[in-house]
């Protein structure tokens, strides 16, 4: 997912959800700035590196293929942007090695969801924010591993994009580049993605990197056929999906609030966004390569207020200037301990599970 | 890291560096080694890829590449361990190519990182001219016998020196329960 909808529709689920403006704001703001808080920004901020919720390209690519670098990756982009459906899944005939991957594919409504709404709950809206990213996660990035894997991550030339005209259906054969300069061609059916390395852990193999930025894009519906799916055919319908996450999170924000007593995995809360159904459909079905504008827009007409732009900058003077323990009382130190809170809990839920791919046991 | 991991890194960087030692002082016998490091070397990918292939892709669509790719790293590696005497000329051209490319390379990521701010560039940079004097080196020195067995000795000594490092990384995280 993009900015569109961890900065924009973020907030208008936590506005629906009870939220005021001011608070929206907070949460919008941190479900986004999870896709933004590197080592790189946090060495320039002098904060702890352990909290680094993403990996800039630049960092991926300096990263050595040792099994330290290798648990490194797999804590952040598990605990943030891939959250395990079920670290205890189970295959016939399959090695250890293999299910120590196949454990970590990332889908939603899994037992560490849970866990994670319910440690955003009495905690900051940072939290929240961080919960939300990770929740709507769950739905853009399913099927693809917060780690990297070719037997799990890859994909293959049979590739479709699955386009709405007047008669139905068509299908339209989607054209991978490896052009990093390049942007996507919607019209063409033409998307950037990583070369393929037949390298099990390069980072080439991480996350949806094979299927480039497809997974982000809330218009598209597309048939795959995944690596880890013995040759069956899966058909992944974005808007579908991206509408569950957007009822979903206000679901969770409202048991954050007190207005549910658990949270329960499976359930929407369809009945909140009734009037705005066919206005929420429409911006997610829009071919375009993102819908910041159209969210932009709904968010300011539920709130009628102005909704800001997306300033990384925002909060990072008050960081700096502030001194020794009032540091953790700035936006970005709460943001900086619901992160290393979320890490922790995820890390420590797949050594848990018998996997060292996060992390070893003995330490 | 367990311990175990940690004995397993330093011990093979150590005896990576007595093997780099041991070749640059006997170049006669350094040519005769470099030969057998690339056929093991291949023949441990080979085994190495047919491992993954039996253990991991399988069971992964189009995964018989990988098994396409252990047979022929194998019958490579079975050539290189049978071969006697190659002409040194050979050896020293696969590895002005490769030094070429991996200078290249790092220059160009150098760039990169300078261009985005990283502190990291200067040290790429080191890298990538390292690369290229190394090749400027073989073509100076391409009528001396022992040019193939100092250069690649080093690189043995230069990745046993990283492995090493590496064994005593601080490999904590920290945990706020």
């Amino acid at each position: 997912m993009q900015l569109d909808f961890h900065y924009y529709a973020t907030y208008c689920a936590a506005y629906i959800a009870g939220y005021t403006h001011e608070e929206s704001l907070s949460i919008a703001y941190s479900a986004q700035f999870v896709d933004l808080c590197s080592k790189t920004l946090l060495k320039e901020l002098g904060a702890p590196l352990e909290s680094a919720t993403t990996q800039l390209q630049m960092e991926l690519m300096q990263s050595r293929s040792d099994i330290f670098s290798l648990q490194e990756i797999t804590r952040i982009w598990s605990s943030f942007h891939f959250l395990p459906v079920d670290l205890y899944a189970n295959l016939k005939w399959r090695t250890k090695r293999y299910l120590r991957k196949y454990r970590l594919i990332c889908g939603p409504n899994g037992e560490l969801l849970v866990k994670t709404v319910n440690l955003a709950k009495n905690s900051s809206l940072q939290s929240v924010g961080i919960a939300m990213h990770v929740l709507a996660d769950t739905w853009a990035h399913a099927n693809f591993a917060g780690t990297p894997s070719l037997v799990i991550n890859n994909i293959n030339y049979d590739f479709f994009e699955i386009i709405k005209d007047e008669e139905g259906f068509k299908e339209r054969k989607i054209d991978f580049k490896h052009n990093a300069t390049m942007k996507d061609d919607i019209d063409n059916c033409v998307y950037v993605n990583c070369i393929m390395s037949t390298n099990e852990n390069s980072i080439m193999n991480l996350g949806h990197g094979r299927a480039g930025h497809i997974p982000d894009y809330s218009f598209i519906k597309y048939r795959y056929m995944p690596a880890w799916m013995n040759y069956k055919l899966l058909i992944k319908d974005n808007p579908s999906d991206y509408f569950k996450a957007f009822t979903q999170m206000i679901y969770a924000m409202k048991y954050i609030r007190g207005e549910y007593t658990s949270f329960e995995k499976n359930t929407f809360d369809f009945l909140s966004v009734e009037n705005y159904k066919d206005r929420i459909m429409a911006i997610l079905e829009k071919r375009q390569l993102e819908a910041c504008d159209d969210w932009k827009k709904f968010g300011e007409e539920l709130s009628g207020m102005e909704i800001e732009s997306f300033d990384i900058k925002k909060y990072q003077n008050e960081y700096k200037n502030s001194l020794g323990g009032d540091k953790a009382d700035t936006f970005i130190g709460k943001f900086l301990k619901g992160a290393i809170a979320q890490k922790t809990m995820v890390t420590d839920s797949i050594i848990e599970s018998g996997n060292y791919l996060a992390g070893f046991k003995f330490l | 890291m367990t311990l175990f991991n940690r004995f397993k890194i330093v011990t093979y960087g150590i005896l990576e560096f007595i093997l780099g030692i041991i070749m640059l002082t006997n170049p006669d016998y350094g040519y005769r080694i470099v030969l057998l490091v690339i056929g093991l070397y291949l023949m441990f990918s080979g085994y190495k890829n047919l491992f993954y292939f039996f253990s991991m892709a399988r069971y992964m669509v189009d995964g018989r590449l990988i098994l396409v790719k252990a047979v022929i790293l194998l019958d490579f590696g079975f050539l290189a361990g049978s071969l006697t005497d190659v002409p040194r000329i050979y050896i020293l051209i696969y590895l002005m190519v490769l030094h070429t490319f991996e200078g290249t390379i790092e220059l160009l990521r150098s760039y990169e990182d300078k261009r985005v701010g990283s502190h990291s560039w200067k040290l790429k940079m080191f890298h990538g001219i390292l690369d290229l004097f190394i090749v400027i080196l073989c073509i100076v020195f391409i009528a001396n016998n022992n040019t193939v067995v100092i250069i690649f000795s080093t690189g043995l000594i230069y990745s046993s020196i990283i492995r090493i490092i590496t064994g005593f990384r601080r490999s904590s995280f920290l945990y706020v329960q």
